[in-house]
């Protein structure tokens, strides 16, 4: 058994692993030292059940995923959750973009990058967590479970809005009330395994809900669906930058360089 | 009757809204959103109350005029509990 500690989120995680995998993929992450604030290990119960579902995965992957499962967990009791989306920053404030997988987060949000180039950063381009700060701040953190594209610059961000993605054939965008938010959003989060801690992720959800503007945004593959959704969630007015970012130079600034 | 475990009724962005845990979120992805009625049934029921129990407090909070409405809503809600697999006996 391997044991390691990860700073993860604002906190430390104790990793307690059987295969090689998890340290190499967590290696970004690795932390000594500090007393952890809580332990995960995935055990073989958690692992067999991931497996009835997943029959092509290997052992090393399936505790991968386990312990993913294990963290989004534990995290309601530490005033954070583990949301499904790609988060970015714009000059330093943080943005989610959520849908259902294949809707064209990455493509959205690699649009934004192209077109406003270097005041656009990234969070974590699929599972980020999100913390809710006493001082009423809503903060996000990347994490190695970064997606396919494993977009991940190691930046958090205190978040400014989110953003549902529709596809579309046209580029619109309209305010959520916080009513209609709230499938919309449990959608999108990782629900835990204990009562008490899904009971603290929704007094989370209800609070984010009151806190952050929400957008639905209806969108096609062009510049005018970054300008639709910039322009909303910014405030601000769209000027594309004078340098268009190519995907090449997207994934050599954005993917994870541990 | 009671409501089977692993279900939680939690008010959110001020509406009642009931999702699944642990081995119920197998079965439930999804979440119920109940208005003001639905979400004292679902409490009373989780609190071991009966039918009738449960729309005599309707009644007394309501009015003596509105217990054939009171009766026929509750009936029907817990029969649409039954359905969705809420409810165990």
């Amino acid at each position: 058994m391997d044991i390691f500690n990860v700073s993860l989120g604002g906190l430390t995680i104790e990793m307690k692993s059987r295969f090689d995998y998890l340290r190499l993929f967590c290696r970004g992450y690795l932390c000594d030292g500090s007393e952890p604030d809580f332990s995960v290990f995935a055990t073989d119960e958690k692992i067999a059940e991931l497996r009835e579902t997943n029959t092509e995965m290997t052992d090393c992957f399936l505790e991968r995923d386990a312990i993913f499962a294990e963290i989004a967990s534990k995290l309601p009791y530490y005033n954070r959750m583990m949301l499904h989306g790609a988060c970015i920053t714009y000059n330093g404030k943080g943005y989610l973009f959520t849908a259902h997988s294949g809707t064209g987060k990455s493509t959205h949000i690699a649009l934004w990058k192209r077109f406003l180039g270097d005041s656009v950063g990234i969070v974590n381009g699929d599972k980020p967590i999100f913390e809710m700060r006493p001082d009423g701040t809503i903060h996000a953190y990347d994490t190695p479970w970064c997606g396919k594209e494993g977009w991940n610059e190691g930046k958090s961000a205190d978040v400014a809005g989110i953003c549902f993605l529709e596809q579309g054939t046209e580029n619109k965008i309209r305010k959520v009330d916080p009513e209609e938010a709230i499938s919309l959003m449990l959608q999108q989060m990782f629900h835990p395994y204990e009562t008490e801690s899904t009971l603290l992720m929704l007094e989370m959800l209800s609070e984010m809900l009151s806190r952050l503007p929400m957008y639905l945004l209806e969108c096609d593959m062009s510049e005018e669906a970054v300008k639709t959704s910039f322009e909303a969630l910014t405030g601000e007015r769209y000027r594309r930058s004078e340098h268009e970012t190519t995907l090449e130079e997207i994934n050599r600034l954005w993917r994870m360089p541990k | 009757m009671k409501i089977k475990d692993g279900f939680v009724l939690r008010k959110v962005a001020g509406k009642y809204v009931v999702v699944a845990t642990g081995e119920a979120s197998k079965s439930f992805h999804g979440m119920v959103k109940l208005n003001e009625n639905a979400k004292n049934i679902w409490t009373g029921i989780s609190q071991g109350k009966s039918v009738d129990e449960i729309i005599e407090e309707l009644v007394k909070e309501n009015s003596e005029d509105d217990r054939a409405a009171i009766t026929a809503d509750v009936q029907s809600m817990v029969e649409e509990m039954k359905t969705a697999g809420f409810i165990v006996d």
